[in-house]
């Protein structure tokens, strides 16, 4: 019962639906501008945004639908309930334009915090960086300065060592120059003493010769006259120990060989015994006797053979050799 | 002759009904809409951002003038309210695609910003 009841009152509100649906389009013409603002204004008051921020806008909007409606329903003008269609759709896009519009506005502001926010932030980290730098070019001077400082007391370091070595070397050139002078000086000093003695460089050596006016003729022992000239050689002698002597006698081709080789040799004895008792040492000094060999002037002549009656001092080379007559 | 006499009385006798049937001129709402679509063409964002919204209200307000002069007020009437509508349309419309780029921009420099932020160590 209680079913069958349910079903006839479900039965009756269709029906009824049913009903009010025909009779509404019966009544009420479908205006398809109308039912497109009908969306247009539905869709702006949906959104909560139209709502909140446009509402005088979207309240126009509905009041033109309305009007729009009442007039389709008092079937009026189709040019009346179109217009007021329109206004209200128009008024609804209004609406949702002003509403975005404000929306934007209400958006930019909050970014604007932002975009002082985030400002501030890049300042201070700019500030930060610039700190940094600075700080990396104080550290950066210090080094250059620190390093300045070393190089400087590197450089005066070396120049102090260049000072030195120049001094030295001033100093090494003044030695060389004052031992340059003096072997110059030693030099000249032989170079005197051999013009006084005769001397002259050979390949044997260097020789001294002493002639026969020293000698009584066909005797060995030395006239008075030697002494000076004696004395020359053994100071001259006495002035380079290192050297070794050679010396040697000689005569001129008269009389007999034998006799000749003897007085050479026994003139040649007496030379070395006369430097000796100079002060030459006679470990330093050797004889030999050649006779009438080895003759430096013709025989023919008186002055030849007066030249050739002589004794000859050889005096070693720098390398202390002394070169007998082969 | 007989023709105008004749025809005078009955050409009246319409104006006089369509006149009764017509509303009185919608003086006010077109002195309303002209200053309405005045102020929109004579702001420059609404003629750049807005150009169609602006054209149609212009030719709402051309139809409402017309409309005027042909003493059909009730066009008129429909016509001025609609470009008035029009005129208030393109002054939001231009004024939303403004503040819509002008957001962009700001989102724009945002981003920049927070990528600069991003890329240089602090």
């Amino acid at each position: 019962m209680e079913k069958q009841k349910r079903i006839h009152r479900s039965g009756l509100a269709v029906s009824l639906l049913c009903a009010a649906v025909l009779a509404a389009c019966a009544s009420v013409g479908i205006n398809d501008n109308l039912e497109a603002a009908r969306a247009e204004v539905n869709s702006a008051a949906a959104d909560p945004d139209v709502v909140s921020r446009a509402p005088l806008e979207l309240k126009n909007a509905q009041e033109a639908l309305n009007r729009a409606d009442n007039l389709n329903r008092g079937r009026d003008s189709v040019a009346e309930v179109n217009h007021h269609a329109y206004l209200a759709a128009v008024r609804a896009q209004t609406a949702k334009d002003l509403a975005r519009s404000r929306r934007d506005t209400d958006e930019m502001t909050r970014m604007q915090a932002e975009v002082d926010r985030l400002r501030l932030a890049s300042r201070t980290r700019e500030a930060n960086v610039a700190r940094a730098d600075a700080s990396a070019a104080r550290t950066d001077a210090a080094i250059a300065r620190e390093q300045a400082q070393v190089a400087a007391q590197q450089a005066a370091a070396a120049s102090a060592q260049a000072q030195s070595a120049t001094q030295q070397a001033d100093a090494e050139r003044a030695r060389a120059a004052q031992a340059s002078a003096e072997a110059a000086e030693a030099r000249e000093k032989l170079r005197v003493v051999l013009v006084e003695l005769q001397g002259r460089e050979t390949e044997r050596g260097l020789l001294v010769t002493l002639g026969d006016v020293l000698f009584t003729t066909g005797r060995a022992e030395l006239l008075p006259n030697a002494g000076p000239r004696m004395d020359k050689l053994a100071a001259f002698l006495n002035q380079f120990p290192e050297k070794s002597l050679l010396i040697e006698g000689y005569t001129d081709s008269t009389g007999s060989d034998a006799l000749n080789q003897e007085l050479s040799m026994r003139r040649a004895e007496a030379v070395r015994a006369a430097l000796a008792q100079r002060g030459v040492s006679p470990t330093r000094m050797a004889t030999r006797g050649y006779g009438e060999g080895y003759p430096i002037a013709s025989n023919t002549s008186a002055e030849g053979r007066a030249m050739n009656r002589r004794v000859e001092v050889v005096v070693t080379d720098d390398r202390g050799n002394l070169k007998p007559r082969a | 002759m007989n023709r105008l006499v004749l025809g005078s009385p009955m050409v009246l006798a319409l104006a006089i009904v369509a006149g009764c049937a017509s509303a009185p001129p919608p003086t006010e709402q077109m002195a309303v809409g002209r200053k309405a679509v005045e102020r929109a063409a004579g702001t420059p964002e609404v003629v750049q951002l807005a150009p169609t919204e602006l054209e149609r209200a212009r030719m709402k307000l051309a139809d409402a003038e017309r409309a005027m002069a042909n003493r059909d007020y009730d066009q008129a009437r429909r016509s001025v309210d609609e470009a008035e509508a029009d005129a208030r349309l393109a002054e939001a419309r231009a004024g939303a695609r403004k503040n819509d780029r002008a957001l962009a921009e700001v989102n724009q420099a945002i981003r920049g910003m927070r990528e600069e932020l991003a890329r240089r160590p602090g």
